[in-house]
């Protein structure tokens, strides 16, 4: 059996689909990835066969500082992501995916929320097609369509035909919810917010990031120096590298509250010189975090998925200062469960005061990563419902 | 096939480095140029599609100089051709 799996954006859109594919690799599957360049350096080094997707343009994306807001929610974002960086590029896409699939012939395709072009390549073919996607939110969001990200529905359209969906059908193509969709979240952070419909699965977590070893044993030997625990600050894979901006904020914040803070997925040479005075801080590359997280006093991260998934799971409170995207909607839910602090809705200093001055945070936390999904159970789920469907 | 200075011009403006005027093949891209975290993986990938790779080596490369960007450039040029 071949499964060709597909997914565009940053780290958090691909992390959960690793595990998946190598439960699928573990029952026997030939797994194919056809994903942009920049996340094909970690499917390649993670051993999967990669196809490189377009000329690189999604650099672009990284540094255009436009993308990151939470503006209208975080839905900001996401409208500049799928109008300026998914669609322009959409119908060389689908034409390169279009080609791949003629050479390898999948039995299904794995598609996450952002990978427009491969549901449409695979779509045209007639391939089945299975969408896999972390973003609860853009269920509300697909009935909306016509309203929102308007261009980008047009430049869908164009690029799949006119006659292939209908209207509803064209836009659940554009939002990654085709049937049928698993939601890779868990129940028990959204409560009542699971989106109605949803087949909602867990999180497959995955933090076995090819990283600088000696960026993690420095900050091991760092976490040992102090009896004191530290907070551990993190803004994801990508983001990180160009928040500078937020890492002062989060400097002077942990200055000002007398703490130690570790900053993990920095980037160094800017860190060491913007940082060089600051004794209470230590300043890493990206490295896995889970050894990490059961060792901090509180977590304070983006809200991206995995992050907050991955903090969730050891126990740990945290504070989320979400950055754009879905990052709003998961710092709420973890403001609601009662595991940390929302700082998109307070100020910061006193977000992370609150998390560190009350017990009651951290016994929550621990019940909560208790009930969470365990994330080979999550992978396995998703595993065992594409291989059903490849086999129809 | 570009020549490297061609490849070093195209390299700078893709990854948004200024390339020093007296540059040499041997220059430290990261202590020398200063390039940053980003921008080392954008150099890979950006090496990857100026060459049209389209299924790039399952190994990452390392590369320290812009002779070893431009090295692996050619090796990539190549093996496209051989396999065409």
């Amino acid at each position: 059996m071949r499964i060709l799996v597909s997914t565009f954006g940053s780290g958090g859109d691909l992390f959960p689909l690793v595990p998946v594919m190598n439960d699928l690799v573990g029952q026997g599957v030939e797994v194919r990835c056809v994903v942009s360049r920049t996340l094909g350096l970690y499917t390649r080094s993670c051993g999967f066969y990669t196809y490189a997707l377009g000329d690189a343009s999604e650099l672009r994306g990284l540094r255009d500082d436009n993308l990151y807001c939470t503006r209208f929610d975080g839905w900001l974002s996401t409208r500049r992501t799928l109008v300026n960086h998914i669609g322009p590029t959409l119908a060389s896409d689908v034409q390169q995916i279009d080609g791949l699939l003629k050479e390898w012939r999948p039995d299904l395709l794995i598609a996450s929320g952002y990978a427009v072009a491969a549901r449409i390549a695979c779509l045209r073919l007639g391939l089945n097609v299975m969408c896999a996607t972390i973003f609860a939110q853009h269920f509300s969001m697909a009935r909306a369509v016509r309203s929102f990200a308007r261009p980008f529905l047009r430049q869908v359209e164009d690029s799949a035909g006119p006659r292939l969906l209908d209207s509803a059908g064209m836009a659940r193509l554009a939002w990654g919810l085709q049937v049928p969709t698993v939601l890779m979240h868990d129940c028990a952070l959204m409560g009542n917010q699971a989106p109605e419909g949803a087949e909602v699965v867990g999180y497959p977590y995955w933090d076995s990031v090819p990283a600088n070893k000696d960026d993690a044993e420095h900050l091991q030997d760092w976490f040992d120096s102090s009896s004191e625990a530290p907070v551990l600050v993190t803004l994801g894979s990508f983001l990180g590298l160009r928040q500078h901006k937020v890492w002062h904020e989060i400097a002077n914040t942990v200055d000002r509250l007398g703490i130690r803070a570790a900053f993990v997925g920095v980037d160094k040479r800017w860190a060491m010189d913007a940082f060089s005075d600051r004794p209470n801080l230590c300043c890493v590359g990206f490295v896995p975090l889970s050894p990490f997280f059961r060792q901090a006093a509180a977590i304070i991260h983006h809200g991206g998925l995995g992050t907050t998934i991955g903090t969730l799971g050891s126990g740990t409170p945290a504070v989320v200062l979400p950055q754009a995207f879905d990052q709003p909607f998961n710092a709420r839910l973890v403001e609601a469960a009662g595991v940390g602090r929302d700082a998109l809705g307070g100020d910061l200093p006193s977000c992370i005061a609150d998390v560190l001055g009350d017990r009651a945070y951290r016994e929550r936390s621990e019940v909560l990563a208790t009930q969470l999904v365990d994330p080979t159970v999550a992978a396995n789920r998703v595993a065992a419902q594409a291989i059903a469907i490849a086999e129809q | 096939m570009l020549s490297i200075e061609d490849f070093v011009t195209r390299i700078g403006e893709l990854i948004s480095i200024e390339v020093p005027p007296s540059w040499t093949p041997y220059d430290e891209l990261y202590n020398g140029w200063g390039l940053d975290s980003l921008q080392a993986f954008s150099l890979i990938v950006v090496i990857e599609a100026i060459s049209d790779t389209v299924v790039p080596p399952e190994e990452i490369p390392e590369l320290y100089t812009p002779a070893d960007a431009y090295d692996y450039y050619c090796d990539l040029v190549s093996a496209a051709a051989a396999s065409q």
